[in-house]
């Protein structure tokens, strides 16, 4: 079993060897059509994905089971598919709020979410002289709001901007490319028959490791702004003249769900005795209905991205969230045409995912009645023009 | 040794002390100029407010190949989380409609990404050139006898003949892929020298199923002109049609952005130094505004710095450029605006967008961003330089999908969307797993040339500032009856090539002139031409007032055509360039220091 990389990976390494283009050519002969496509289903790399654990963090274990019932209200399990719930969206969510834009742990006046792992894991403690080290929840004190959360349990810090360019989910397409990069290509040198310069094969097995994994740092300006988005415009006086840095919806996270999950849980104790966990859902959507419509629409937004995002970030546990709405997730660096000099047209799809026509048997009917529904009042009800319900839908037949 | 660069915010070569070119913006028009000017030997400096997500860019590797990115194919990064667009929490901008209203900052006035390479790095690359009639437009609606009240059409200080090496040599650093004659070319693009040097692109589903219903209407669709690698070119990969293109960097360095190419040349010759996170604040003038003296941006620590060069070019895109001009002279009229010219004539593309919503997936998270296209609705005739009679000017059709989950999900929690979900009892998570706003969606984008009006302008806020303490942008934008019309005689068409091709249902995106357009296709404010009193810049891109200050951006544009901008921006900014090292025969420049093959 391949292992992720838990650690941030350096900067590129750039491989020294140099290669003449008539070996690079003699080399792409070779590797074309040598063997046939080998495909990996049902994407191995995701059961392999950071997991879920019990996250420390800025809400507290009271706010998360709320905000599980929540999310599991917006897009709930039932009994043939997942919901929010089994997706981690909270997990999510909470390293979002937890994400602390003042803490520098590395010193390297970079932030990066790393930079809260390792205050709060102790595994590299505050130094002295450091911007802002010792504020580890960026609030702009040193003090009893720090110590608390650096002795909470784990964190598992994830990115706010995840590296790139792979995330080792897709195997690397079997042609040989001409821009091999060693950043990329842990595969062992082969050396070239006639003792030339040593060149990169990447093989059909070969996953790249896991460049989303990494945390990348944020420039001074984006620091800023994940400084508002999560602690509000008061944390950041430069922006006194800017309206929108306190009237937008995705600012001031962390008051904003503190006030959000402490209102749905009041709201769940006068209208019906009860906590919000313990309602019905239709209970819970009365509940929805009395909140501030702000931020059910700022929890939804933030459910689907838990629901859809790329693992690293802590949702979509496993791809289960991919799975549900039948998304491939990341691709690269397979990809969907395989370049190939030796068909016409230079490319060859994945059988089982074409790239210009329909899944084999894919199911072509359409949607459900309720579905089929919204899109006619949607088609009949255009704001601006008259909107037309066709009179003969089919399904289109790609002629293969 | 300090090339290439081991200096954090830097690329290219950290030894060079005394410049001769100073470039702002390092995007389609910046990268250009700075690869025509290192190769001639100049010494140039570009400053780039964004950051840099292309590490190791400078070096030399294997077959020229350019390191891995840190673009990848990830939603929250590239569109919910604000990675390369300009924030507007930190940089905002206003809008209104008309002189009237007071200005509303607003979270995205046609915002641009901010990073090395500029935003052509995260667009579709869909690369097709003006055509031959686009720079005589005025001539040809006034022979025509079609006239629009309040608008400013002008003819371009250069031809499309003058213009097309520059095209070529455009196709050849890019890497455009596409037909060049016969079936899967597009019938009204103008005459070329030279064939695409890559192989079209390898259709997508939805591109093949629009362009099915087009030609049962007897349209002739066409492969889009893109600069997607078809196969291994310049040491950079072909593209494995990963999905998720338009909005994100290329993961494998297959997009020919202006990054990888003619920035990458220009830093690896040497003669070229590049500071990231490095956001402009003015142009230091002499004390008769006629000499840029030097310039002064904010680096990452938050700190003043002023550089200087013998001659400086603006290539922020038209809106930063514009306030740049504005910025620099607090207590004059603007830099340029001797004649009042100075941020007027703005043009966005009047965009359309036709939705068809199709029983089938169309599985719009694979392929490429833009496969296939229509030229009909422009409204010219074939060969692209003479008008059509009987229909008015609209702009070419790209046939696109969705490639982005999130996103889509969130165009279900529309206001009006949930409306309608309420009304048809279906639940979110219904509409999330069925999927029609992503995986059933077919998109007709039309981009309508719209008219250039000197109402439509840009200025400074007199309220709003940014993070720095500067006035920000502020954009007074109306459309005009002129596209407008053009819309309503296009939109039937538009919906009857949807139901040739098989759509269940087809509505169009509504439009709300109260909210800012959103093209990402930016020109005009700095307009050409060679009357002073009716331009800001001469035909080479060089200020008519100032005598060491040039132009290679958008905002250059005297009118902005139906088709993609970039190439055009391209061509123009080698041209400008070539014209600063061999004035007066720029072509001289062409061909130098390509290294590709």
């Amino acid at each position: 079993m391949r292992q992720l990389n838990p650690r941030a990976i350096p900067p590129a390494h750039i491989a020294a060897v140099e290669i003449s283009r008539r070996q690079l050519l003699r080399l792409l002969v070779a590797g074309a059509g040598a063997t046939a496509l080998r495909l990996r289903h049902g994407a191995p790399a995701l059961a392999d994905a950071p997991r879920a654990t019990p996250v420390g963090g800025f809400l507290s274990t009271d706010e998360l089971v709320i905000l599980d019932a929540a999310t599991a209200h917006i897009i709930p399990t039932d009994s043939t598919s997942v919901g929010a719930r089994e997706c981690g969206a909270v997990d999510y969510i909470q390293s979002m709020l937890s994400f602390l834009p003042g803490s520098d742990a590395n010193c390297d006046r970079h932030v990066t979410a790393a930079d809260l792992s390792a205050t709060v894991l102790g595994v590299q403690g505050p130094r002295r002289g450091c911007r802002d080290a010792g504020d580890v929840d960026g609030n702009g004190a040193v003090d009893a709001g720090d110590i608390a959360l650096a002795e909470s349990a784990v964190f598992d810090a994830r990115p706010v901007y995840a590296g790139g360019p792979f995330s080792g989910r897709q195997p690397q397409p079997h042609f040989l490319e001409p821009s091999r990069n060693c950043r990329a290509c842990h595969v062992a040198p082969v050396q070239d028959a006639s003792g030339g310069a040593a060149v990169v094969l990447p093989t059909l097995d070969y996953y790249p490791p896991n460049f989303f994994a990494e945390h990348l740092p944020l420039p001074r300006l984006q620091a800023l702004s994940w400084k508002i988005r999560i602690l509000g415009a008061d944390a950041v006086p430069e922006v006194a003249d800017n309206p929108l840095a306190s009237s937008l919806l995705e600012t001031d996270l962390r008051r904003k769900y503190r006030e959000g999950l402490a209102s749905l849980e009041t709201i769940s104790q006068q209208q019906f005795g009860k906590s919000f966990v313990q309602l019905t859902a239709s209970q819970q959507s009365a509940v929805f209905n009395k909140a501030d419509p702000d931020f059910i629409t700022l929890l939804t937004y933030n459910t689907v991205e838990g629901l859809l995002c790329a693992p690293e970030y802590g949702g979509n546990r496993n791809g289960l969230g991919w799975q549900l709405v039948g998304f491939d997730g990341d691709s690269q660096p397979l990809g969907y045409t395989i370049y190939d000099e030796s068909v016409p047209g230079n490319y060859r799809e994945r059988p089982d995912h074409p790239n210009a026509g329909p899944n084999p048997h894919e199911d072509c009917s359409g949607f459900s009645r309720k579905v089929a529904n919204f899109l006619t009042i949607i088609a009949q009800a255009d704001l601006t023009q008259p909107g037309r319900r066709f009179t003969a839908p089919y399904c289109f037949d790609v002629e293969s | 040794m300090s090339f290439p660069s081991n200096t954090p915010g830097m690329l290219g070569n950290t030894d060079l002390q005394r410049f001769d070119a100073l470039i702002i913006g390092s995007g389609a028009g910046g990268s250009a100029a700075a690869h025509v000017l290192a190769a001639a030997g100049q010494k140039v400096l570009v400053l780039e407010a964004g950051d840099n997500h292309f590490p190791g860019l400078d070096r030399t590797t294997i077959a020229g190949t350019p390191p891995w990115p840190l673009y990848s194919n990830d939603e929250i990064k590239m569109s919910i989380r604000n990675f390369d667009f300009q924030d507007p929490l930190v940089e905002p901008r206003t809008f209104r409609q008309t002189e009237s209203e007071v200005a509303q900052a607003h979270p995205d006035v046609n915002n641009l990404t901010r990073n090395v390479g500029g935003a052509a790095v995260i667009s579709s690359v869909s690369y097709p050139r003006f055509t031959a009639i686009d720079f005589r437009m005025a001539k040809a609606l006034q022979e025509a006898g079609r006239e629009y009240s309040g608008t400013s059409f002008a003819d371009w200080p250069l031809s499309y003949d003058e213009l097309e090496p520059f095209y070529t040599e455009t196709d050849v650093l890019s890497g455009i892929a596409g037909v060049t004659a016969g079936e899967g070319a597009d019938p009204f693009q103008s005459w070329r020298s030279q064939p695409f040097p890559l192989p079209p692109q390898p259709e997508m589903y939805v591109g093949r199923v629009l362009a099915n219903g087009a030609k049962r209407l007897n349209y002739e669709p066409f492969n889009y002109p893109s600069a997607v690698n078809t196969r291994p070119y310049d040491g950079r990969s072909p593209c494995v049609g990963c999905g998720l293109c338009t909005n994100y960097g290329c993961a494998r360095n297959a997009k020919g952005s202006p990054a990888v190419t003619t920035l990458r040349k220009a830093l690896l010759t040497g003669n070229c130094q590049l500071r990231y996170n490095a956001h402009v604040s003015r142009l230091v003038m002499d004390a008769a505004r006629q000499h840029v003296v030097g310039v002064e941006y904010i680096d990452d620590d938050g700190q003043k710095q002023v550089s200087t060069a013998d001659y400086v070019i603006l290539a922020a895109s038209p809106i930063e450029s514009v306030r740049l001009c504005f910025l620099s002279d607090p207590y004059g009229p603007g830099i340029g605006n001797t004649y009042g010219h100075l941020g007027r004539h703005m043009m966005f593309h009047f965009q359309t967008i036709a939705v068809g919503i199709f029983k089938q997936r169309l599985h719009g998270e694979r392929g490429r961003s833009i496969t296939n296209g229509m030229g009909e609705f422009r409204g010219i005739e074939k060969g692209g330089a003479v008008l059509r009679s009987d229909s008015p000017l609209g702009g070419v059709i790209e046939f696109g999908t969705s490639s982005e989950p999130i996103t889509a999900a969130r165009e279900s929690l529309q206001p009006a969307a949930i409306t309608f979900a309420q009304l048809s009892g279906v639940s979110f998570k219904q509409l999330l797993v069925e999927s029609p706003f992503q995986a059933h969606i077919a998109v007709m984008i039309m981009h309508g040339e719209d008219a250039p009006q000197p109402s439509n302008r840009v200025d400074l806020d007199p309220n709003v500032h940014d993070v720095f303490g500067l006035r920000v942008p502020r954009l007074t934008y109306k459309n005009h009856a002129f596209e407008l019309d053009a819309a309503t005689f296009y939109k039937p068409k538009m919906l009857a090539v949807l139901e040739a091709a098989g759509a269940a249902y087809g509505f169009f995106q509504p439009f709300d002139p109260s909210v800012p357009p959103t093209s990402r296709h930016i020109m005009g404010g700095l307009r050409m031409g060679d009357d002073p009193h009716e331009s800001v810049c001469d035909r080479w891109g060089k200020f008519h007032d100032v005598d060491n200050l040039y132009c290679v951006d958008g905002s250059v544009f005297v009118t902005g055509s139906g088709y993609n901008p970039t190439p055009t921006i391209i061509a123009l900014g080698l041209r400008s360039a070539g014209a600063i090292v061999s004035p007066g025969s720029p072509e001289r420049v062409l061909g130098r220091g390509h290294g590709g093959r």
